[in-house]
């Protein structure tokens, strides 16, 4: 039993570290936001 | 003698210019209202009687700002003034214009004249010029026009008698287009759609190509040709865009010379509130009470549900112990998760009555007056007025706020702008100084009204503010970066706030702060739970060293195991982390669990009560979980024996939070809208000094 809580706490601290990472290091794809060089958008 | 001649009228404006007053004061009782063919929006055509045998059919068109659709009633608009073969294609259009938005209402007339149909220009309103000090130089204007304009009122009945006569002769209307778009543009490319299209107005050809699919007067080799031209869909754009921007600017020429508005000499109510509002001392007066009251509202009214919501987590925490059988999991849910949500849901009072203040007085048209009011400060900081606009956005989230700063035109002000906002409060700092006041700030009032908290958290706003001005000042002095750029705000009609949208804007600005901080503070509440309860070598034999260490104390069990379980934290990964942080941050009066707090919430500020909370939850063994508060409360400092959370303490830790730049976003953000890490680096080494002079300073102070 106490096994199988270990498995679930380590998985639950692997899906908030790859959680992070994700957020905050990797780079997000670009979005068209259809502007051009005419407009400050 | 029975009527034998109509004249089609199109009545056209921008909603709320009173165009449908003039359609009921022309038509009277004589309109009926239908439908468009398949769609449900409103048809209303009316008789107005012009001469004893001429009579005018008149369509109230719906209401457009432009003649680029975006809406299916725009396009309504747009189908019939285009299509010569379309029922209710006008002989003539009058154009509707209030005298207060004239310069918005002329980008419609200028397209629609380009039209070449006969058109007139009907400035409604027009009793209440004196009121709103307005003056308009008719005869030049309609020199400048190149049309008949008129000053109306519909719902007065005034100079409608003259547009009915100026309706009779439209035939001596000058059809000769306003704006040569062709000349401004691509001379080029213009000549050519000419050379192709001979028989079709130039701007009506335009039209076709970027906003119509389907051409009902055209023949096939035209529609052929339209399509060709629609192909080049970028050009097309960009076109566009200067076409509105030409537009724009050959209406502002035109209006300095024949129209002026001088605000000393209005006087309706709306003037009458502005001038109070926009005073240069009472305007700043009153602004500053209605900031008191914001902030006292924040402390009074949050209190209840924030205590019960307080009270919610920690029962859960223990109920979920209780349930559970013991183990790693029970332990992370009861002691990491929990504490550290609930860490972040108890600010959601406090948030929502903020945002509640925001958006009424965004609503009411106020916000509007404080930007203006803000305008005249920035420039001697050397500043846009634009710059106002993302420091008060700045009071949410620091991100959307230096995305606001795109709409500064000059670089070098765009770019201090950038560099500042990050220093306004925003609503992450919020739970922040929000648990540290209501630790070190006594619950008393200050003149028998204000409330001390209350007082204390203006005063940590305008310090964020002051900063941000004060720093803007030097960047604008030492920055050698050139541009500059000119401030115009158009100023909404005062009105109600709808209680719909406050309710809306609050929900969902409320959602974004708990589900975007919600993530951020989960994932890093699992983190330190493990760190925390994990460790080196040292941690395993805590037990061991503690219980030899205390053999020969006689403490009870209570003490004993709240002892332990501070002993095994200070052993802990996190405890090893903190303890190596601990000099540096010990001359601000912190000690190593501030520090793990201060790390943790470099991600995200309002993770700091999160951390606190996972951190004093894993360190308290009691069997009853208590809530954040009383367990920060309790907090002891290991070396004075003195409560942790004490005035020095506190305030030197609100003045960190208020100069640091502890949000990892915000850097990304800042690099991306910069398209460089120097500015960045800038930010987060200059706002680190700062906040730790600062601090340490304050500390020394009050110590």
């Amino acid at each position: 039993m106490e096994f199988i809580q270990d498995i679930l706490v380590v998985s639950a601290l692997i899906g908030a570290i790859v959680y992070l990472v994700k957020r905050f290091f990797v780079k997000p794809k670009k979005k068209d936001t259809g502007c051009n060089t005419d407009c400050n958008c | 003698m029975p009527e034998h001649k109509a004249i089609k009228v199109a009545l056209v404006g921008n909603p709320n210019t009173g165009k449908t007053s003039l359609f009921n004061q022309l038509t009277g009782l004589n309109q009926k209202v239908g439908n468009y063919p398949g769609i449900t929006v409103d048809k209303k055509v009316g008789k107005a009687h012009l001469s004893e045998h001429i009579y005018a059919s008149v369509i109230d068109l719906p209401g457009t700002y432009s003649i680029n659709p975006t809406t299916i009633d725009e396009n309504i608009v747009l189908q019939t003034l285009l299509n010569t073969a379309h029922g209710d294609f006008p002989d003539v259009i009058v154009v509707v214009a209030d005298i207060e938005n004239i310069k918005r209402n002329l980008l419609l007339y200028s397209q629609i004249k380009d039209l070449q149909i006969p058109t007139i220009l009907a400035i409604n309103m027009a009793d209440q010029l004196d009121k709103k000090g307005v003056e308009i130089d008719l005869e030049l204007l309609k020199h400048e026009l190149k049309s008949e304009v008129l000053l109306i009122s519909a719902r007065k009945n005034i100079g409608i008698d003259k547009l009915k006569e100026v309706i009779l002769d439209y035939d001596k209307l000058d059809t000769s287009t306003l704006a040569k778009i062709s000349e401004r543009i691509d001379k080029e490319y213009f000549d050519e759609l000419q050379s192709n299209f001979p028989n079709i107005s130039l701007y009506k050809t335009w039209l076709y190509i970027t906003q119509l699919d389907e051409f009902p007067d055209l023949s096939e080799k035209e529609q052929d040709l339209i399509q060709q031209y629609k192909k080049e869909a970028d050009k097309l754009k960009k076109y566009q865009h200067k076409e509105t921007i030409f537009r724009y600017q050959q209406i502002n020429e035109i209006l300095k010379k024949t129209y002026k508005v001088d605000r000393t000499k209005a006087r309706d109510l709306r003037s009458r509130l502005d001038s109070i509002l926009t005073h240069k001392i009472f305007g700043y007066v009153i602004f500053a009470v209605i900031l008191m009251m914001i902030f006292q509202s924040i402390f009074d009214w949050a209190s209840i549900p924030m205590d019960l919501i307080d009270a919610f987590f920690a029962d859960l925490s223990t109920t979920v112990r209780q349930l559970l059988p013991a183990g790693p999991v029970t332990d992370l849910i009861s002691e990491g998760i929990i504490p550290g949500i609930g860490g972040i849901v108890i600010f959601i009072p406090q948030i929502a009555i903020l945002f509640l203040f925001v958006s009424v007085l965004e609503e009411t048209g106020y916000m509007s007056r404080v930007v203006f009011l803000m305008d005249k400060i920035m420039r001697r900081f050397g500043m846009s007025g634009k710059s106002v606009v993302p420091l008060i956005s700045g009071t949410a989230c620091a991100i959307p706020a230096v995305m606001a700063a795109r709409n500064i035109s000059g670089w070098k002000e765009r770019l201090i702008t950038i560099l500042v906002v990050p220093f306004v409060t925003c609503s992450a700092r919020l739970p922040v100084y929000a648990i540290i006041i209501a630790l070190i700030i006594p619950q008393q009032r200050v003149l028998g009204v204000f409330s001390l908290q209350g007082l204390t958290l203006l005063g940590l706003y305008l310090l964020g503010f002051l900063m941000a001005v004060l720093s803007g000042y030097i960047l604008h002095k030492t920055l050698k970066v050139q541009g500059k750029s000119f401030f115009l705000i158009e100023m909404p009609d005062y009105k109600l706030p709808s209680l719909k949208n406050v309710f809306y804007t609050v929900i969902e600005k409320t959602k974004a702060f708990v589900f975007g901080a919600g993530k951020i503070i989960l994932a890093i509440s699992i983190i330190l739970w493990f760190l925390a309860s994990n460790g080196p070598d040292s941690f395993d034999k805590a037990e061991a060293d503690f219980a030899a260490q205390a053999e020969n104390a006689t403490i009870d069990e209570s003490d004993y195991n709240a002892a332990f379980a501070s002993y095994k934290l200070e052993h802990s990964y996190i405890g090893v982390m903190g303890k190596a942080i601990e000099p540096a941050i010990q001359p601000l009066g912190y000690d190593w669990k501030i520090g793990i707090a201060l790390i943790s919430s470099f991600a995200a500020r309002e993770v700091f009560v999160g951390t606190l909370a996972t951190i004093y939850s894993v360190g308290n063994d009691d069997e009853e979980h208590s809530t954040i508060k009383k367990r920060m409360s309790e907090e002891v400092n290991e070396t004075t024996g003195e409560k942790l959370f004490n005035i020095p303490v506190g305030m030197s830790l609100m003045i960190f939070y208020a100069f640091a730049m502890q949000c990892v976003s915000t850097l990304a953000i800042v690099k991306r809208e910069t398209n460089s890490w120097t500015w960045p680096l800038v930010q987060l080494i200059g706002m680190g000094i700062i906040a730790y002079v600062a601090s340490f300073i304050t500390y020394t102070l009050l110590s």
